[in-house]
């Protein structure tokens, strides 16, 4: 019997000693020593490449693209908006060309479930805003390109995607 | 003949295991690959730091650094631009049609950008009179050889901020008309202030309506850009009684403090 309570006890005895052991060590992160650092504010942009064709249009219907933006934003709000890259006023403002030619009606962008706006409007369509900090948050920019007939050449335009901080 | 029986056999096999082993490389390769061209399709323009902050003086005041993550040279333009401020909402936009050049310029403003970084400086040509300047720091990159992918030619702009800080703070403000907006539930109380300091400090502090009803509330702290006018607003007006009230508008911006009263009718 006298054995058997040795026995247990010493077992508890190894059992409890680690254990209390680790509960003196201190905590390695609140050890006395302040942990913190600093991180240099970072703005960054990504793209990804369009996966269907805007550049030929084989008959009259509304076809759709879309591309992905994804950010990063350590200052917020940041803004992300949508341009026409290759003209700032006339007729060819938001609308995609080939040459002289270019389609009636305009080239058309929303993110999400918003309602797509055009890009001839001399406001750039805002197209998402993020008011916390931001990593890799991806948004989906959708493209809309009304086509009232077969348009052949190979149509091309340059989207001016921007990425900007809301604060001075 | 049998001994040659079996080193055929064995070669056999050993070519048998080689081949399976190397196939199996050639499969684990082409598996990574996908995802690897997939990735070298995306890509794109960070700068860092976003917000650059020194004090103005004559010189070098400042770098940063733009990483081209495509798989393409880029052509790179950077350009500071002065801010617009919206007087609503106090956000800021770079104006497209001004620049800042006569006073600060990156160095170099235009380059070819290989995949990679590349480290730049902003140099002050002139100070100006105030003694700071507050603009965005615009980096527009396009491809260098323009492929249109689908149709679509995508161009980057990122704009960060830039903060040249006084070396003495002049805080200043000009108190303007105070006016009722919004409609029903949603009537606000707002003051126009414009900053003719030469500081960012932000500009906070307390409204106290008296009247018919009597209403105490916080100024959001707003940071106002130099020369720019923005609306402070005093809070919300609704469930207030109709009739005439008068506002004391207790501002302040760092140690300097501002008090204006202004009537106005509900």
């Amino acid at each position: 019997m006298k054995l058997r309570t040795m026995l247990a006890g010493a077992v508890i005895a190894v059992l409890v000693a680690p254990t209390a052991a680790l509960a003196q060590t201190p905590d390695p992160v609140s050890g006395g020593t302040n942990v913190g650092g600093s991180v240099p504010s970072f703005l960054e942009l990504i793209l990804t490449q369009p996966s269907k064709g805007f550049a030929a249009f084989s008959k009259a219907k509304s076809y759709e693209m879309s591309f992905d933006a994804q950010v990063t934003a350590t200052d917020a709000p940041t803004l992300l908006t949508l341009a026409d890259g290759d003209a700032t006023s006339g007729s060819k403002l938001g609308h995609i060309s080939v040459g002289s030619k270019r389609l009636a009606a305009p080239l058309e962008a929303a993110v999400g479930r918003s309602p797509f706006q055009p890009l001839d409007s001399a406001v750039d369509p805002l197209l998402t805003k993020w008011t916390e900090s931001a990593t890799r948050l991806k948004s989906t920019v959708k493209l809309r390109q009304k086509v009232t007939g077969k348009s052949t050449g190979n149509y091309r335009k340059v989207l001016l995607v921007t990425l900007s901080t809301e604060t001075p | 003949m049998k001994r040659a029986t079996s080193r055929l056999v064995a070669g056999a096999l050993s070519l048998a295991v080689v081949g399976s082993a190397t196939g199996g490389v050639i499969a684990a390769q082409a598996d990574d690959a996908a995802p690897r061209a997939q990735a070298a399709q995306q890509g794109g323009v960070q700068i860092t730091p976003a917000r650059v902050e020194s004090t103005a003086k004559k010189g070098t005041v400042a770098s940063f650094t733009v990483k081209n993550s495509t798989k393409d040279t880029l052509r790179v333009t950077v350009t500071i631009r002065p801010w617009s401020q919206n007087r609503a909402t106090g956000q800021v936009a770079i104006n497209k049609r001004a620049n800042l050049s006569p006073y600060v310029v990156a160095s170099p403003q235009v380059f070819d950008l290989r995949p990679g970084t590349r480290s730049l400086k902003l140099n002050m040509k002139r100070t100006t009179a105030s003694g700071s300047l507050y603009g965005g720091i615009q980096v527009f990159a396009k491809q260098k050889k323009k492929k249109a992918t689908n149709g679509i030619i995508p161009q980057y702009e990122v704009i960060g901020a830039l903060r040249l800080n006084p070396r003495v703070k002049r805080p200043n403000l000009r108190v303007g008309a105070a006016d009722v907006v919004g409609r029903g539930n949603g009537r606000a109380l707002i003051l126009a202030v414009r900053n003719t300091g030469n500081t960012l400090d932000p500009v906070s502090g307390t409204v106290k309506i008296t009247g018919p009803t009597g209403r105490t509330s916080t100024i959001p702290a707003v940071s106002i850009v130099p020369g720019q006018v923005v609306y402070l607003r005093g809070g919300s007006l609704s469930g207030m009684k109709g009739g005439n009230y008068t506002a004391t508008w207790s501002i302040t911006q760092g140690t300097k403090r501002y008090t204006a009263k202004r009537t106005f009718r509900l």
